[in-house]
């Protein structure tokens, strides 16, 4: 089918709309075509790709009465709580379920997995007395057992546990989620996330730099010099082994790992430890001698005496 | 893909879609059928619509081709409909999932 079938089988098909309405829907179309020839289409691909023109103009047809994907929900807006008063109980035993009753927005507490509330006391449990002209609105008849409770707080007239909820014939523990709903035990753990998770937390800026900071500090100012000197001999071992723990650990720490980042942390500060201990003892002897000596010789160049051999 | 839940879609994720930026009809098109697979032409009478209603608005574009492109904006009405609708669909999915991977009756 070329564009210029396709057009003459569309606005046959909307041939019921008056013509302005027409053909702003054929410039729509035509627009379409013009744009996909720019991209490189041909008008058969074009065409092909639109769909049926008969079934594109039985759409139209529909229109207003489009269906809505879903009922638009009224959000209402903030509402300060009309609480009825306090003698009024609904037949449903719950002071707010009255015609304030919000609109279907995801609320956790009507969701099919809330357990129901213990059952409160009603009207008929006190008998006579709660029954007073102008202060009470007696209860309306009370719904059979065998009844399924009505949406969202279901109490039964008898005290019997109402029925048809989930768990209503056998015991279930579990745990809330932080989305309220109910997890009973033994539940197969093949739910959907619907949550979206990063794969790490994210750091803040001024933390990154931080530890990018510290980085650098222990690269340079640690490493380079002492390990330069130390890395020949034994202790520089240690040592090159503790540098290395402590830059992992920092950057476990930049993932967020704390606990094994502390560990690691810790061991690298015991290596450290070690090896200057080490160092410490092999060299004070030799140094000490090289600082008497170097004195010597400066004492010598001072006092004006040949240098003698060190 | 059941037919049906495509088109019960289709309006969220073209008002979803022009929440973050202004388009033209084939790009909507375009984008719409290549991840869903539905045909072009479904989009224009959606876009017909939500213009109908006030949740969209369009203007034209002059393009140095020559001929004129229509492009789509969101209105703050369309923004409130897409979150309603977009609410809408994370609770009807979710009792969805749970019927699905509890196997028992939702209320």
């Amino acid at each position: 089918m070329n564009k210029v079938e396709f057009i003459s089988r569309l606005s046959n098909a909307l041939s019921h709309l008056p013509p302005q309405e027409r053909e702003d829907i054929l410039n729509d179309y035509e627009e379409h075509f013009r744009i996909s020839a720019e991209m490189g289409n041909t008008e058969e691909q074009t065409a092909q790709g639109l769909g049926s023109p008969e079934e594109l103009g039985a759409t139209y047809a529909e229109g207003d009465a489009l269906e809505r994907p879903f009922e638009v929900p009224q959000i209402p807006a903030a509402q300060p709580d009309q609480r009825p008063a306090a003698a009024s109980f609904s037949e449903a035993g719950f002071p707010f379920e009255t015609e304030q009753k919000p609109a279907k927005a995801a609320n956790p507490f009507e969701s099919p997995n809330y357990p129901e509330p213990p059952r409160a006391p009603q009207p008929e449990d006190y008998g006579d007395p709660w029954v007073q002209e102008g202060v009470f609105q007696a209860a309306p008849e009370p719904p059979s057992a065998q009844q399924v409770p009505p949406q969202g707080y279901g109490y039964s007239q008898q005290g019997i546990p109402p029925t048809g909820y989930p768990g209503a014939d056998h015991e279930s523990t579990g745990y809330y989620d932080s989305q309220g709903y109910f997890h009973p035990d033994g539940e197969a753990a093949a739910q959907p996330q619907t949550a979206v998770y990063a794969p790490y937390p994210s750091r803040s800026q001024g933390e990154q730099i931080f530890f990018t900071v510290l980085l650098i500090f222990l690269t340079v100012f640690l490493v380079l010099p002492v390990g330069g000197g130390l890395a020949v001999v034994l202790w520089g071992v240690i040592f090159s082994v503790a540098i290395a723990a402590g830059c992992v650990a920092v950057a476990l720490f930049l993932v967020h790992f704390f606990n094994v980042g502390l560990a690691l942390l810790g061991g690298a500060a015991l290596c450290l430890c070690v090896a200057l201990f080490l160092a410490l003892i092999s060299y004070t002897a030799g140094v000490v001698k090289l600082a008497i000596s170097y004195f010597k010789m400066c004492g010598r160049v001072i006092s004006g005496q040949k240098e003698a051999a060190i | 893909m059941n037919i049906q839940f495509k088109k019960g879609v289709l309006e969220m994720c073209v008002l979803l879609m022009l929440e973050h930026g202004d388009r033209y009809g084939y790009d909507i098109a375009n984008e719409l059928t290549r991840s869903i697979s539905i045909s072009d032409g479904t989009v224009y009478p959606i876009l017909r619509r939500l213009k109908q209603e006030n949740y969209v608005s369009s203007y034209l574009v002059e393009s140095p081709g020559g001929a004129p492109r229509k492009y789509y904006a969101i209105t703050p009405e369309g923004k409130k409909l897409a979150a309603s609708l977009a609410a809408e669909w994370q609770t009807f999915t979710q009792q969805v999932n749970l019927l699905i991977y509890r196997g028992g009756s939702s209320r």
